[in-house]
């Protein structure tokens, strides 16, 4: 996990991470109304997510054929470009619902 | 003394055995020219030393450490016959992700510096694979591999890149193939042929005539 990575990662893979952010901002939008009160809606909105990663997994695969030498030569390969986008779109969804919840009495 | 070498290649492309012990190496400060007939596995020779096919067995030994994957150690290049970087990257940002090191030597070249904000798309085929070329040269790496560098290069591309791989292989192995056999032999201090899935040292063209690679043998 880098920065650096994150930077050569969202150059190309700019699609896949804006995706993730809007689908975490709608699961987190279900949290906020009671997702965790209302075992439906709590269901629907890890459904949502988990559907959003598969996505994502399939964007990437979209991208990786005309860019895996290009990542290659710069030491990368396949499994730590795709751990790393998975990594920080769960550190962006946890910053999303933290910051939610955090402002839920405000909303 | 620092060296890349691949040893004991076999790969079998399903019943059909493309290569078979294999051996190539290449030195730092030395340029290894790699000839050989069209389907006879150069390009995927290549593949396999940087580790985007896997052969059947191989021993790749990047200055003394043993890896699975040549671009694993982080000390490799390779271009390959398609288009190496994105069609939405500049060039200016593709200096600085695959060659910080040597971007004051890069800017120094006219078509660099005329393209630094252009994106690959909006260039030419042959201004783009001349611009991945010298990215690949000019790389931080201490080895590289070219596929096929100088086809659809003009002369003077091609000339051009010649002389940059002698300015720069004083600090730097390269391993080249290509189909334009006369510029292979004019830039290789060495000659390797893929003939019969294996390798051979070749000391001349005659040599080359020999194996069937080049018109002319008569028996």
């Amino acid at each position: 996990m880098s920065i650096g990575l994150l930077k050569k990662s969202f150059l190309i893979y700019k699609p896949i991470f804006f995706w993730n952010i809007l689908v975490s901002i709608l699961t987190s939008y279900l949290f906020v109304l009671k997702g965790f009160a209302m075992t439906d809606l709590y269901s629907l909105s890890l459904f949502i997510k988990f559907t959003g990663w598969v996505s994502s997994i399939g964007i990437y695969f979209m991208f990786y054929r005309s860019t895996a030498y290009f990542f290659k030569n710069q030491g990368m390969g396949f499994r730590s470009i795709l751990r790393n986008i998975i990594l920080y779109d769960w550190i962006i969804f946890s910053m999303i619902l933290f910051f939610i919840f955090l402002c839920q009495n405000f909303l | 003394m620092p060296e890349l070498f691949i040893d004991s290649v076999n790969h079998w492309f399903g019943e059909r055995e493309i290569l078979s012990s294999v051996y190539i190496n290449c030195k730092i400060g030395e340029v290894t020219g790699l000839l050989g007939r069209n389907g006879c596995g150069k390009s995927t020779l290549l593949k396999i030393i940087f580790g985007s096919i896997k052969p059947n067995f191989k021993y790749l030994n990047i200055n003394d450490k043993v890896y699975k994957k040549g671009y694993q150690s982080k000390n490799l290049s390779y271009l390959p016959q398609e288009d190496l970087v994105p069609d939405q990257i500049k060039v200016s940002i593709a200096i600085d992700l695959l060659c910080p090191k040597n971007r004051a030597a890069l800017l120094k070249i006219d078509l660099i510096s005329k393209y630094l904000n252009t994106k690959f798309h909006e260039l030419s085929g042959g201004e783009r694979r001349f611009i991945e070329c010298l990215l690949m040269i000019y790389s931080d790496n201490q080895y590289v591999l070219l596929d096929e560098p100088f086809s659809q290069l003009s002369p003077l591309f091609v000339e051009e890149l010649k002389s940059h791989i002698n300015q720069v292989k004083i600090s730097k192995g390269f391993i080249i193939t290509d189909h334009y056999y006369k510029s292979i032999l004019g830039i290789s201090d060495r000659i390797v042929l893929l003939h019969n899935r294996c390798n051979y040292a070749i000391k001349n063209e005659g040599e080359l005539v020999l194996h069937g690679y080049l018109p002319g043998f008569t028996a």
